[in-house]
């Protein structure tokens, strides 16, 4: 796909640089932006790149999450009830940013509240929050059009998803404001659902591979670092979601949030992950 | 004209609202409906077929029904009533359950999985599917469900397995993002049964193709009775009825369309469901349309007697009828409604849904100001054998 220059490059390009580099596969999370409260996931997001992860992507909380599974939905709802929201969002960006100028932000969620900002006003506002691109589940390439103008004005990327079914004409598009990598889910349903297969994940990654030259990474059900091994072996990155905030959940039914003992405990579970990838 | 336009023409698009606002996944799936549904539809097979399980099993054509004795005052509008609630299983709901069962058989799927407010369209779909031997879940808000529990064992008898679902708004909404994230792990077996002309293309076209019985009907019997309607009212929750009926009289400029919202209580500040009139722009539930959300674009609940109103979406189409200015919008209040509905009962014999009674005092209202030799439409849905209990709450 083509790349624009930039005054400065895209933090996700320069990660897969870097990365080819030093011949490692990018490990990469997801959580809700303000789950369970701006602080704690503000530490979390640091936690994630102590603990090695290479990206994160962070939700933007929404009252009607339809692509998500009930452990992303109820992520949402929580961060809705300590007063997350979009604007929220891109503050808790910009306090990370304070930090971490290296490790590249994707913005996940719907298109609602991006139309509700307006496309132009949003992409502004993600550049200065120092987001690197975005994942928008519910606005596909077809209806992306104005979208894409202003990410590509800003100097962001619009994530395309690739599902087994999707014919390429839906994902493999050349036009400023896409980039980053490919998001490639191997199974059909919403997020935490079933797992894929290793056949299928490398048949499903190899069929990418073919139609586009951006990084591949696959999502959705990978649940264990075995099969994030598995992946690793045959795609660019693996993102681990679901299971990791099942894990946070788990966590704090053993001890409160406030016990310096969590953050260490979460970042034990990602080191395992990251060891395996 | 051409910056009004700013949008290229897309499959699906009224004006600028509709299109594809969904997961990548269910693009394919969405691709495979059109050709299926086109494909359908240039077919007299198709048609004969449908036209057949209209007439018999859903009981079609309705009547159009006078009501001389229910203005409240002389003078005005005489009001005739479309009554599609003198259908069998899920008032109008049907017309479009069977279109897409047998859509859904013709593409070799063996199961459809749906959603339902008031239990309506759940109704259908369970009655429809259990015609043609096909699987049917139904999701089904706890408020809902809990509200319509003759709904809820109708559909059971008719083999469906419901889903009660216990989250969001408790209502429709939840149960279509419900109903949707099954489907995406269903769709090579299970049809998304759509009970209203919302979602992504080509789903408004096709519900409104299916519902667009009502309208031809409704045209050919006022012809055949020598009336000419000044205006025509319909109550607007998915809006399946509404476009049925507005569909064959869009191009008659002479004729009022008027969609009828719910205002809720009517309080200051209470919650509400006239999001073709209060709602902004937005993507909710696979399209662009009209939607009742915060600055935010947060999804904000809607509220409404009549359970079949209160959804935060609107059919794209209404919306650019709206938006074109060629539909007008009301609303009416919960005890509007509900008193419309007791006075049809006492003077007319007839017990109409809460759904129709907001269309039938807005009807009234409007008929007022008309002379006694002109005639406005009100679409009667369906029955109000449902809504009994909230009927009966003030007694």
């Amino acid at each position: 796909m083509a790349r624009k220059t930039y005054k400065r490059e895209n933090r996700i390009d320069a990660m897969f640089a870097r990365l080819r580099k030093e011949k490692r596969t990018a490990f990469a999370t997801f959580t809700v932006g303000g789950d369970p409260t701006f602080e704690e996931s503000l530490a979390r997001l640091k936690t994630f790149v102590e603990a090695g992860i290479d990206l994160i992507e962070i939700g933007y909380p929404f009252s009607d999450p339809i692509l998500d599974g009930a452990t992303i939905q109820k992520a949402n709802r929580r961060a809705m009830a300590a007063g997350g929201n979009l604007s929220k969002t891109f503050e808790l960006c910009t306090a990370f940013r304070k930090e971490d100028d290296t490790t590249p932000l994707v913005l996940m969620g719907y298109a609602n509240p991006i139309i509700a900002l307006g496309y132009e006003r949003f992409a502004q506002k993600a550049a200065a929050a120092g987001i690197d691109g975005i994942i928008a589940a519910d606005l596909s390439l077809r209806e992306a059009g104005d979208l894409l103008k202003a990410l590509a004005r800003h100097g962001l990327y619009m994530i395309p998803l690739a599902a087994p079914t999707l014919e390429a004409k839906d994902f493999a598009v050349d036009q400023p404001g896409l980039g980053g990598f490919l998001y490639c889910i191997p199974v059909v349903g919403p997020t935490g659902g079933p797992s894929a297969s290793q056949d299928a994940i490398a048949e499903a990654v190899e069929r990418c591979r073919r139609q586009v030259r951006l990084p591949v990474m696959v999502g959705f059900g990978v649940k264990t670092p075995e099969m994030a091994a598995g992946v690793a072996s045959v795609a660019d990155g693996v993102i681990v979601a679901t299971a990791l905030i099942d894990a946070f959940v788990a966590l704090e039914q053993e001890m409160p949030l406030a016990d310096p003992a969590f953050q260490s405990r979460v970042a034990e579970k990602l080191a395992a992950f990251r060891a395996a990838i | 004209m051409a910056r009004m336009q700013k949008r290229e023409a897309r499959p699906g698009r009224y004006g600028t609202f509709g299109g594809q606002f969904v997961a990548p996944v269910l693009l394919p799936v969405l691709d495979r409906l059109e050709a299926a549904f086109r494909e359908a539809w240039s077919d007299p097979t198709f048609h004969t077929e449908l036209t057949f399980l209209l007439n018999r099993f859903v009981g079609r054509p309705t009547p159009l029904f006078d009501i001389p004795a229910f203005p409240a005052r002389a003078g005005g509008a005489r009001i005739v009533l479309k009554r599609d609630d003198l259908t069998f299983n899920g008032g109008n709901y049907a017309n479009s359950a069977v279109g897409q069962c047998l859509l859904a058989k013709r593409m070799g799927l063996s199961a459809v999985v749906t959603d339902t407010g008031s239990g309506q369209n759940g109704i259908a779909a369970a009655a429809t599917a259990a015609r043609f031997g096909m699987g049917c879940t139904i999701y089904m808000g706890t408020r809902d469900a809990a509200q319509q529990a003759a709904a809820v064992k109708k559909m059971r008898l008719f083999g469906a397995k419901l889903e009660i679902v216990d989250d969001a708004d408790r209502a429709l909404s939840a149960a279509t993002s419900a109903a949707i994230r099954h489907w995406m792990g269903h769709s090579d077996t299970d049809a998304y049964l759509a009970g209203a002309p919302i979602g992504p293309h080509p789903y408004p076209e096709m519900v409104a193709a299916f519902q667009s019985v009502i309208g031809k009907e409704t045209r050919l019997q006022l012809i055949e009775g020598g009336i000419f309607p000044a205006g025509v009212f319909s109550a607007v929750g998915g809006g399946s009825s509404t476009i049925g009926l507005f569909s064959s009289f869009v191009d008659d400029l002479a004729i009022r369309l008027v969609a009828v919202e719910a205002a809720g209580t009517g309080e200051p500040g209470a919650l509400h469901a006239a999001r073709l009139s209060h709602g902004q722009r937005g993507i909710f539930h696979g399209a662009e349309t009209l939607v009742l959300s915060d600055a935010e674009g947060q999804i904000l609940p809607a509220a409404s007697i009549a359970p079949g109103l209160a959804y935060p979406g609107s059919a794209p189409q209404l919306a650019d009828l709206v938006h074109r200015r060629r539909v007008e919008t009301v609303s009416v209040t919960d005890s509007e409604a509900r008193a419309a509905v007791r006075r049809l009962a006492e003077t007319e014999g007839v017990l109409l849904c809460l759904e129709a009674g907001h269309a039938l005092a807005a009807a009234e209202h409007v008929a007022r100001t008309m002379e006694p030799h002109e005639a406005v439409v009100v679409m009667a849905p369906s029955s109000g054998d449902k809504d009994i209990d909230i009927l009966w709450q003030d007694d």
